[in-house]
């Protein structure tokens, strides 16, 4: 099953609070009142200008096997290395909010409107994540009515460029995706053009398969750590 | 109130409409640019960089600080004499190959111009090629780097070993930032410095231009 989805912007709006807790900022604190009309401002542009729409392919065991390969650039040890054979269902994926919100956040930085800029720039990376999350939760739906998974599965998305998956796995994961999936290309340093595009792999399984401690060597690294979240929400999800 | 505090006041608020008069008032009324950027601009940037650190504003606050910055800059710039803005040195900057994260990145280029450096901002995904060719054609002596990738950071050790296989790395100093990069990482790959913030990589891009070389 393969399939390429356009949602309206409105349905995958991101919150002006998520916004300025991207950009470092806690939004109850006193000194994001001078700035909260700048998450506004930054919102009407991104509803002017985002078109967000994605491509998915369900992809089985073995040929993610080959695509994650990659480049042989992965780390030797990786979560998804053992989390993707206790798999029920797998499928590759690619969303963007389209090139029109890049353009406007470029012109605005060369217009030296900075804060506006990286208002906007935080929109739309909420707005790509947001696409994400709807194309994982809509090839779930349509793995549970076509009776794909159990009723326990639960999926999450992995992505090359994060958790010792190499980015230069993106190379292969385009090609099984197709060209121009969603529209988005790859430059040869395996970004995705547009900017705002969020790709990898919907693995959906029994929660525990996505369970790992953080103590792989990538890890010392990783300043986020939001992984735990993810791990967290697979709990709340149950 | 002096009108290089209330410059430094409205830096401070992001007020850049406002700071723009008040330059502008300063500057009919006989100030010398020099010091107008000194004790107005640049002043407030530090209080601003200050306040940053110590999580009393955040990175909005600082970018308002900075566009107001740039709109003193705009008026300041052609009154400025070479020797009052003198050749700090080249800085050529850029988010490294594989990455597109910027925003801190665009920040220290803002805070090095307005500490009077000459800033070539190559953008984001950059090869390690073009940071040494673009800092070669213009002359640079610091490279400043930008990842917010792990998996990007050796693009970072890549510039690093590219200048000195060109025998060119007492020539041209290495600066790394980022929130996954740190001092270790840099004394790991060889780099010359590393900056935590937009006013550390100030104080950084200080040193190492003053570095023989």
């Amino acid at each position: 099953m393969a399939l390429d989805l356009e949602w309206s912007v409105e349905e995958l709006l991101p919150r002006p609070e998520d916004m300025l807790r991207a950009q470092g900022a806690d939004p109850q604190h006193k000194a994001v009142e001078s700035f909260r009309g700048l998450a506004e401002e930054a919102l009407g542009i991104y509803i002017e200008s985002a078109k967000p729409r994605g491509a998915f392919q369900e992809i089985s065991r073995d040929s993610f096997s080959e695509i994650y390969s990659g480049a042989g650039m992965n780390d030797e040890e990786s979560p998804l290395t053992e989390i993707y054979p206790r798999a029920e269902a797998l499928a590759l994926f690619a969303v963007t909010v389209g090139p029109e919100v890049v353009a406007k956040i470029t012109a605005l930085f060369d217009a030296a409107d900075f804060p506006l800029a990286a208002m906007l720039d935080a929109a739309a990376s909420e707005g790509a994540e947001l696409a994400a999350g709807r194309i994982q939760h809509d090839i779930e739906k349509q793995w549970r009515t076509g009776n794909c998974i159990s009723d326990a599965a639960r999926g999450l998305r992995y992505s090359p460029g994060y958790c010792g998956w190499h980015v230069s796995g993106q190379k292969k994961l385009f090609a099984a995706l197709g060209p121009r999936a969603a529209g988005i290309e790859l430059r040869d340093s395996c970004l995705m053009e547009p900017l705002k595009s969020v790709s990898g792999v919907i693995v959906a399984g029994p929660p525990a398969i996505h369970d790992f401690d953080d103590a792989y060597l990538f890890c010392v690294d990783c300043e986020t750590r939001d992984c735990r979240e993810r791990i967290l929400s697979l709990k709340e999800r149950e | 109130m002096t009108y290089s505090s209330e410059i430094a006041l409205a830096l401070e608020r992001g007020e850049a409409k406002d700071l723009a008069k008040l330059v502008q008032t300063a500057l009919d009324s006989g100030a010398e640019a020099k010091q107008i950027l000194d004790d107005g601009l640049i002043a407030g940037m530090a209080v601003v960089g200050g306040q940053f650190r110590r999580h009393d504003i955040f990175l909005p606050n600082v970018l308002m600080a900075a566009k107001a910055m740039n709109a003193g800059l705009d008026l300041l710039t052609p009154l400025l004499q070479a020797g009052d803005n003198p050749d700090r040195g080249t800085a050529v900057i850029g988010t490294v190959r594989g990455d597109l994260h910027d925003i801190g990145k665009n920040l220290v280029g803002i805070m090095l111009r307005g500490a009077g450096f000459e800033v070539i901002d190559l953008g984001n995904d950059v090869s390690p090629e073009t940071f040494v060719a673009k800092a070669q054609e213009h002359g640079a002596k610091v490279i400043g780097m930008s990842a917010l990738l792990t998996t990007t950071m050796p693009g970072m050790a890549e510039v690093v070993e590219l200048l000195k296989a060109k025998g060119l790395s007492e020539n041209i100093r290495t600066v790394l930032g980022g929130a996954p990069v740190s001092q270790e990482y840099a004394d790991e790959i060889g780099a010359d410095a590393y900056a935590f913030d937009g006013v550390s990589a100030v104080d950084r891009v200080s040193d190492l231009m003053e570095m023989d070389g």
